[in-house]
C-alpha cells in the first residue's frame, strides 16, 4: 500500500512538473523553435525559396526555423493544418496564390476555410511572374501577332496550362476576353509538364511560370511574349497594360501568414522579423537568381492584395462554370 | 574522340577526394532511404538539399544524385526480406523476391537485386554518356497521344501478371482503375470520390497503398499460422548467386535493363512501369512460367534492372534538356538552379566539370553500391532469425513511420493501413495484388492522356493513328492481345494429337 502511494506520488510530481514549468515560463516570444509548414512539394518552386528564407529568419529570431512540407489538395491540406493549429505563432504559413486564393476561388464548398477569415497576414515575399510562351521557332515575334493569328484562327491554338483552376488558367481567360479571342486550353499536370508539352510541340503555347520558361528562353529554345510582372531580365517582354489593355493579368505571389487571432505581442516580433529577412540583400539576390521578384508588401498591403485577387478569381470562375 | 576526353575530364572531377566522399555518403543515404519503407529518395533529396548550399554544386549535385540510385538499390531489400517494398518501384520485387526468402533463398535473391543493379545502372550510365542528347529529343516526341498508346501497351501488360484466376486479376484490375480515379480530375479540376476526405483529394496514394497491401497483409496473414522458415547455413557459399542462377537470370537483366532505360527516358514513365512491364516480359519469355509468383530468380533480376535502368534514363532529360522526368528530378532541377546554375541544353557547356562529373560518379556511385550490399547480405539474411514475434511490431513500426513521412500527413498512415486490411482478405481469397497496383498507376495516366490528346484533336480520334509514335504502341498493344490466341491454338493442337 505505503509503496503504491509512493509511486502515485512520484507520478503526479513527474506530472506536475512537466505541465508546470512551461506555465511558469513566461518567457518572451519566440523560446522554442518555429514551424514554416509550406503546403507544397519537395523541390517545387516555393519550396526553394522557403528553405533560404527560414534559414535567414532563424537568424534574425535567434531560434531554429525549420520547414515542413504538407503538399496535397492544391495546397489546401497544408493550410488547413495552419489554420486549425495553435493560434501561438510557432506554426506559420509559407502560401502560394493557389493556396489563398484560387483554391477557394474554384471550390468554395470544397476547402474547409476562409482564407480572409482564417488566416493572419505577416507579410508577402515575392512575386512569382508568369508568362505566355511559344517555341523560339514559331512565326509569333511579338503577343500582338499571336492574337492577331488566333483571332483569324479561332480553336487552332493550343495553350498548355498547368491545370483547370490554376492562376495561368485564369489568366488565359483575362486574356481571351480583353483580346476577343478563342484558344484551346489543354491542361496538364503542373508546369513542368505544360512546358514540356511545348518543348515537344504538342501545343503552340503554354502559360506558366517564368521559374520555368527563363532557362529555356536563355537555351534560345523559347520565347516569351508577355508578363505579368516587368523583367529586368527581359527588358523587351511587355506586360499587358504596356500594350494597352485595361485589366491587368492575375500574378502568383508567396507570403507568410499564421492562423487568425494571434496575440499583439506575436504580431509585433514577427511582422518586422519577417520584414528584415524578406529584404535581406543576398537573400534577395539568391531568389531573383532564381527567377522571382522579391518585392515586399507589409500585412496591411498584402490583404488588400489577397481580397482583390479573390474577387477576380471569383467571378471568373463563376464566368467559366468552374464552380456555382 | 571528344567525347572520351569529356569523360577523362569527368574522371578528374570525380576522382576529386571531396567528390568521392560526396558520392559515397550519397550512396550510403540513398541505401538506408531506400530500406526503409515509404521514405523515398525524393523526401531525403529535399531534407539535405540545405545542407548542400555551402558546398560547390558539382558535390551537391554528385551526393543528391547518389541518394537516388543508391535507393533503388536498397529498395529491394526489404522487398525481399520482409515483402515490403521499399518503395512503388520495388513491389514487383516483393512477389519472387520473397518467396525465395520463404524457401531459404534470400541471400541469392539480394544478391542477382544488387547484381542485377548494378550491371543495369551501369549501362544506363554509358548510353547516358553516349546517346544522352539524340535520346532526350526522343523523349520530346512524347505527347498526349503517345502516353496513351504506351498506356494501353501498359494495360495489355496487366494481364500477364496474374498469376491465378484471369476473371481474378481483371476484376482486381477494374477495381485498380476504380480507385485511380478518387482524386483531382487534371482536365475539369473537379474533385472525384473525394468525400471531403482530405487524404484522398490528391488521390489514393500509391506508395502507402502498396505499402498496406504487400506489407501489412503480410504481416496480418502470418499472424495466423507459424511460418517455418528455412534459414540456411550461413556459408557463404549459400549467401550468393549460384553459377545457375546467374545463367538463369542474364538474359532478364539485359531485357530488364533495355526496357527500364527507356522508360525512365519517358517524363511520367519511369521506374514503376517499367518494373512491371519488365516481370511481365520475363514471365512471358521463361520456359517455366508456372514458376513465377512462386520463387523464380528472373522475377527478380528483370524488375531490379529495370528499376535501376529507368533512374539512370530518367537523368538524360534533366541533364540534356532541363526537364524532369519524375518528381526526384524536379528537385535535382530546383537545386541546381538554385545554385545558380541553368539546367538545359547549355548546362553542358556552361558547366562541363558538374555535367561530366555527375556522368562518372555515376558509374563510381553504382561500382560502390555494390560493394557495400553484396557485404551486407549475410547482415540481412540474419534479420530473417529473428522470431518473428520480435520482428512483426518493428515491421509495422517502420511501416508507419515511413507512410507518415510521405506527406507528414496522419492520412497516408490510414490509407497504408486500410489497404492492408482488404490485402490481408485479398489473399484469404486469393486475389492479386499486382493488377491492382499496376491499374492504379496507368488509370489516371490513361485517362488524363486520352482527354488530352482529344482536346488537342478538337475531338478526332484519328490524332491516335495518325502520329507514327502511337501508331507503333497501338500496334504492339494489339499484338499481345492476339498473340496469345494463336500460341494457345497451337499448344491445344499439339495437347489432342
Amino acid at each position: 500500500m505505503r509503496r503504491f502511494i509512493f509511486i502515485v506520488g512520484l507520478f503526479s510530481v513527474i506530472y506536475a512538473l512537466s505541465i508546470g514549468a512551461p506555465i511558469l515560463k513566461a518567457q518572451p516570444f519566440p523560446s522554442h523553435p518555429v514551424q514554416i509548414i509550406i503546403p507544397m512539394d519537395p523541390g517545387s518552386a516555393g519550396d526553394m525559396v522557403v528553405r533560404p528564407f527560414a534559414d535567414e529568419l532563424g537568424k534574425i529570431l535567434k531560434i531554429p526555423v525549420f520547414v515542413v512540407n504538407k503538399p496535397g489538395a492544391a495546397a489546401t491540406l497544408g493550410t488547413d493544418v495552419v489554420v486549425k493549429s495553435k493560434k501561438d505563432g510557432y506554426t506559420l504559413l509559407y502560401a502560394n496564390t493557389s493556396a489563398v486564393v484560387y483554391a477557394k476561388a474554384s471550390n468554395p464548398e470544397i476547402v474547409p476555410y476562409d482564407p480572409a477569415k482564417d488566416l493572419e497576414p505577416l507579410g508577402l515575399h515575392c512575386f512569382f511572374p508568369l508568362t505566355v510562351t511559344v517555341q523560339e521557332g514559331s512565326p509569333w515575334k511579338t503577343f500582338g501577332e499571336l492574337v492577331d493569328y488566333a483571332r483569324k484562327n479561332p480553336g487552332n491554338v493550343r495553350v498548355s496550362t498547368p491545370g483547370q483552376g490554376s492562376i495561368d488558367h485564369f489568366n488565359l481567360e483575362i486574356i481571351k476576353s480583353l483580346t476577343g479571342t478563342q484558344f484551346t486550353m489543354v491542361p496538364f499536370k503542373g508546369g513542368a509538364a505544360a512546358i514540356t508539352a511545348l518543348l515537344g510541340g504538342h501545343v503552340d503555347v503554354a502559360c506558366i511560370a517564368n521559374s520555368l520558361s527563363g532557362p529555356h528562353v536563355k537555351a534560345g529554345k523559347l520565347r516569351i511574349l508577355l508578363l505579368t510582372n516587368k523583367m529586368r531580365e527581359f527588358p523587351s517582354v511587355p506586360t499587358i497594360t504596356e500594350l494597352g489593355y485595361k485589366q491587368d493579368l492575375l500574378s502568383a505571389w508567396f507570403a507568410l501568414f499564421a492562423p487568425a487571432g494571434i496575440s499583439e505581442e506575436v504580431k509585433k516580433v514577427l511582422v518586422p522579423a519577417i520584414e528584415k529577412a524578406i529584404k535581406n540583400p543576398e537573400l534577395e539576390a539568391k531568389i531573383e537568381k532564381l527567377g522571382f521578384i522579391v518585392d515586399y508588401k507589409s500585412p496591411a498591403e498584402l490583404k488588400k492584395i489577397q481580397v482583390s485577387d479573390y474577387e477576380t478569381a471569383r467571378s471568373l470562375a463563376v464566368k467559366l462554370g468552374l464552380s456555382k | 574522340m571528344e567525347i572520351i576526353q569529356s569523360v577523362l575530364y569527368g574522371f578528374q572531377v570525380a576522382l576529386q577526394p571531396l567528390n568521392l566522399v560526396y558520392c559515397f555518403v550519397g550512396v550510403l543515404i540513398g541505401t538506408l532511404v531506400g530500406v526503409l519503407p515509404g521514405l523515398g529518395p525524393a523526401a531525403a533529396i529535399a531534407l539535405l538539399l540545405p545542407a548542400t548550399f555551402k558546398v560547390t554544386p558539382v558535390s551537391a549535385v554528385i551526393m543528391l544524385a547518389g541518394i537516388y540510385y543508391g535507393a533503388m538499390y536498397g529498395g529491394s531489400t526489404t522487398s525481399i526480406l520482409v515483402n515490403i517494398p521499399g518503395e512503388a518501384a520495388s513491389v514487383v520485387t516483393c512477389i519472387d523476391g520473397y518467396q525465395m526468402a520463404l524457401k531459404g533463398r534470400a541471400g541469392p535473391a539480394l544478391g542477382i537485386a544488387a547484381f542485377g543493379s548494378f550491371i543495369a545502372g551501369t549501362f544506363a550510365v554509358i548510353a547516358l554518356t553516349f546517346m544522352g542528347p539524340p535520346l532526350a529529343g526522343l523523349a520530346l516526341r512524347f505527347g498526349p497521344p503517345e502516353y496513351f498508346a504506351l498506356m494501353i501497351v501498359g494495360i495489355m501488360v496487366l494481364t500477364y501478371l496474374s498469376s491465378g484466376s484471369m476473371i481474378k486479376s481483371l476484376m482486381m484490375a477494374a477495381v485498380g482503375l476504380i480507385l485511380g480515379g478518387i482524386g483531382m480530375d487534371t482536365i475539369s479540376g473537379k474533385y472525384r470520390f473525394t468525400y471531403g476526405i482530405q487524404v484522398l483529394t490528391d488521390g489514393v496514394g500509391l506508395v502507402p497503398a502498396v505499402m498496406g497491401l504487400f506489407g501489412i497483409s503480410e504481416v496480418l496473414e502470418n499472424l495466423e499460422t507459424e511460418i517455418k522458415r528455412e534459414i540456411l547455413t550461413t556459408r557463404v557459399k549459400n549467401l550468393f548467386p549460384t553459377l545457375k542462377d546467374w545463367a538463369d537470370s542474364i538474359w532478364s537483366i539485359i531485357r530488364g535493363t533495355f526496357l527500364g532505360f527507356f522508360l525512365g527516358i519517358i517524363p511520367g514513365g519511369g521506374a514503376i512501369v517499367a518494373s512491371f512491364a519488365s516481370y511481365a516480359i520475363e514471365k512471358k519469355a521463361s520456359k517455366h512460367p508456372e514458376e513465377f509468383g512462386k520463387g523464380a530468380i528472373q522475377g527478380v533480376a528483370g524488375p531490379e534492372a529495370a528499376n535501376n535502368a529507368a533512374a539512370g534514363g530518367s537523368f538524360i532529360p534533366l541533364l540534356t534538356l532541363g526537364i524532369p522526368a519524375n518528381a526526384v528530378m524536379a528537385i535535382l532541377l530546383g537545386a541546381l538552379m538554385i545554385h545558380g546554375l541553368q539546367p538545359g541544353p547549355l548546362l553542358m557547356k556552361q558547366a562541363p566539370d558538374l555535367f561530366w562529373g555527375t556522368i562518372v560518379s555515376m558509374y563510381i556511385g553504382n561500382g560502390m553500391l555494390l560493394v557495400l550490399n553484396l557485404p551486407l547480405i549475410p547482415l540481412w539474411v540474419m534479420v530473417l532469425r529473428v522470431p518473428y514475434y520480435l520482428l512483426y511490431p518493428l515491421i509495422i513500426l517502420f511501416c508507419m513511420i515511413g507512410a507518415y513521412s510521405i506527406g507528414n500527413n496522419r492520412g497516408d498512415v490510414m490509407v497504408m493501413l486500410i489497404f492492408g486490411i482488404v490485402g490481408y482478405l485479398m489473399r484469404k481469397f486469393r486475389y492479386d495484388g499486382a493488377p491492382m497496383v499496376l491499374a492504379l498507376v496507368l488509370g489516371p495516366m490513361l485517362e488524363e492522356a486520352l482527354r488530352q490528346s482529344l482536346i488537342l484533336s478538337h475531338g478526332n480520334f484519328s490524332i491516335f493513328v495518325s502520329r507514327p509514335i502511337s501508331v507503333g504502341f497501338l500496334i504492339l498493344a494489339v499484338l499481345l492481345l492476339i498473340i496469345p490466341i494463336f500460341t494457345q491454338r497451337k499448344k491445344l493442337s499439339t495437347l489432342e494429337e
